[in-house]
């Protein structure tokens, strides 16, 4: 017994010493932590004027001077932060001009031995800031950093800077070579991080739908869905085929949406296609592009088995000037009892009077006397509707 | 008996506009600092004389300190704006380390700065003057008073302090806002010749601000969007809201100054 509370004495002992260590240690920590942004703010409020000085000259053709006042570590560290912030948020000379100060503040050449010699976290950092300042000869060891390195948040930091540094498409297609290997669909975002690198996107992601990979081609689509040029819709034609469903897809969004004209073998194809998604986006397409030579195609489109396509394609035929809306109430007659010709009938009423609300604006005002005046003609009604004149 | 009273405001005036006028005629430019100080002895001008001409061997430096008014006036042959500037940060340096500044230092740089005329430079000084006890920051002198407003509402620090540096260095007046509530607030209370803003803002968004300028004074070519906003459909829905123009992130401040001239017509 007695040993027993001699052993829980020497117990509770040991528990008091190890609890004040560890207070030390917490304590010391919040103190080092309460130094380090003091002396932030104490450095904040001495490099601001020669922040603003870099923000007046940062596009003038006298290069930067260093700051005139020594840099210990933290305040470096500061600078590097800010001088991070000014190469993100401005193009051309002023991003120029500040990478270079980098380079002779010796911060490049630092985060470069950092990237080389320093544990895991630290190269990370090192990563993340040569990203920022964007050197280039940081590429080679961030792509072999990356090779080596498992999936998870900080691959992204790594691939992110490689995209920055990137020195040609060469660069950034090897970045996207080894994300891929990690299987995960992040196309949305290898998107972001290559529209990031100081390469002609347009001319990569157009290369890119020109492989056989499929995740490639979902890069590349992912890529051009912001583009409205001609020359696009020539490049995505191809996918229009695709045996991927969602490839094929994307590709006719692009293709749709970047094309001028659409070919009437090509309308005809797409308006045969399996998903109603694509017929939609055939018929809106024809619509928004005021292709009235295709009004045939537009009024069998309103008979077709999904309503989806057959309303895209009642509101597409109102745009499409005085035909088109006589089609529109010709086949609205035609189908008088049907459910399909309720629908159409209940569509072109409820146009008439959203029309009807609109006579400040000369196209609304016109598109509705034609459709008040087809409706009258084919849908017969007794009750008189006034044009607005 | 006549009774002489030295004027010191006025005789140091023309002796800094005889400088600027030998030094302007001598090289391209002239840069001017001003900095409010006391207990200047020939020792510590010597000092600051030796370590600004240090830092720029370019520059022909000559210190002048006035007793009555305590304000330390140093003239740069040769300076230019970057340049003078670069330099008030070595002399602000020097002052503080030796406790001396006692106030705001002011830059300018003829001609870049604006003409240096008598009422200019005495305007200069009393700037200099009336900034004693104030901050140790840095101010620029423009001798052109501001005749176009701007308001810039951005959430972002860095971006609106950039920009308002640079418009302020070119004449404008430039008032600022952090989110949109606040940006229509100031523009309903100052009536700016031009907003720019950004589309992601707190509070209201940008579209939303637009539309309540819009209604307010619908007056066009009134707000310029600066967003990374890059998507064709935020750039029509803009336009739509009634924007006059569409600037995107990163930015390209000389694109920028041309289109708030081109929509203020601030040639």
């Amino acid at each position: 017994m007695y040993i027993n509370i001699e052993v829980a004495i020497r117990f509770l002992y040991v528990l008091i010493v190890l609890n004040v260590a560890f207070a030390v240690v917490v304590y010391a920590m919040k103190i080092k932590n309460l130094k380090r942004t003091r002396t932030e703010r104490r450095f904040e409020v001495k490099i601001k004027d020669y922040l603003t000085y870099i923000l007046i000259h940062i596009e003038g053709k006298e290069p930067l001077n260093l700051p005139p006042f020594p840099l210990n570590k933290a305040e470096q560290k500061a600078m590097q932060e800010r001088l991070n912030d000014i190469i993100e948020s401005f193009t051309g000379t002023a991003r120029e001009k500040c990478m270079e100060l980098c380079r002779r503040l010796g911060l490049v050449q630092d985060h470069l031995d950092r990237l080389k010699k320093g544990s895991y976290s630290v190269k990370i950092d090192a990563a993340y800031h040569l990203g920022c300042m964007r050197v280039q000869e940081a590429v080679p060891a961030l792509l072999k950093l990356l090779q080596t390195h498992k999936r998870n948040s900080s691959l992204f930091v790594i691939a992110r800077s490689i995209a920055k540094c990137a020195r040609d498409e060469q660069d950034v297609q090897e970045m996207v070579q080894i994300v891929l290997r990690h299987n995960k669909g992040f196309y949305d975002l290898l998107v972001d991080m290559i529209k990031e690198a100081d390469i002609d996107h347009g001319a990569l992601f157009a290369e890119f739908i020109q492989r056989e990979s499929h995740e490639f081609i979902q890069i590349g689509l992912c890529g051009l869905k912001d583009y409205t040029e001609p020359t696009v819709a020539s490049t995505v034609y191809r996918l229009i085929e695709s045996p991927d469903r969602t490839i094929q897809y994307k590709a006719m969004e692009i293709y749709l949406k970047s094309v001028h004209f659409i070919p009437r073998n090509v309308v005809q194809k797409l308006l045969r296609h399996p998903m109603d998604e694509v017929r939609v986006l055939t018929v809106q397409a024809i619509a928004d592009l005021k292709l009235a030579r295709y009004i045939d195609v537009m009024r069998s489109a309103l008979l077709d088995e999904s309503k989806r396509v057959s309303d895209a394609s009642a509101k597409g035929l109102l745009l499409l000037g005085e035909g088109g809306i006589a089609q529109l109430c010709e086949v609205a007659a035609e189908a008088r009892g049907s459910e399909r010709g309720e629908y159409l009938h209940m569509l072109i009423e409820e146009q008439i009077k959203s029309l009807s609300l609109q006579p400040h604006d000369l196209d609304q005002l016109t598109r509705y006397n034609s459709l008040v005046y087809h409706y009258e003609k084919t849908l017969g009604k007794n009750k008189r509707i006034y044009r607005v004149v | 008996m006549a009774v002489v009273i030295r004027n010191s405001i006025q005789e140091i005036t023309l002796q800094l506009l005889q400088y600027i006028h030998v030094a302007t005629a001598k090289s391209a430019s002239c840069g001017v600092i001003l900095a409010p100080c006391a207990h200047m002895n020939p020792k510590t001008l010597e000092q600051a004389k030796g370590l600004m001409s240090k830092n720029d061997t370019s520059l022909s430096v000559q210190l002048v300190y006035d007793d009555a008014i305590q304000v330390l006036c140093a003239v740069l042959e040769g300076g230019t704006l970057g340049g003078t500037h670069y330099a008030s940060l070595v002399l602000k340096d020097f002052l503080q380390t030796q406790h001396l500044l006692q106030g705001q230092l002011r830059v300018s740089s003829f001609p870049e700065s604006g003409k240096p005329t008598e009422s200019a430079i005495a305007a200069f000084l009393q700037q200099a003057i009336q900034s004693k006890g104030n901050d140790a920051d840095i101010h620029f002198f423009m001798t052109a008073n501001a005749e176009t407003s701007v308001l810039i509402a951005d959430p972002d620090d860095l971006v609106r302090e950039f920009i308002k540096i640079r418009l302020e260095l070119k004449g404008y007046r430039v008032y600022e806002a952090k989110d949109g509530q606040e940006a229509y607030d100031v523009f309903v209370r100052l009536l700016p010749d031009l907003v720019i803003t950004e589309l992601n803002l707190p509070i209201l968004d940008g579209y939303q601000l637009i539309r309540s300028i819009q209604r307010h004074d619908s007056n066009e070519g009134k707000v310029i969007v600066l967003t990374d906003n890059q998507l064709a459909g935020n750039r029509s829905r803009a336009y739509e809201s009634g924007a006059a123009d569409y600037v995107t992130k990163p930015l390209s401040i000389s694109e920028l100054e041309w289109k708030i001239k081109r929509l203020t017509g601030n040639h």
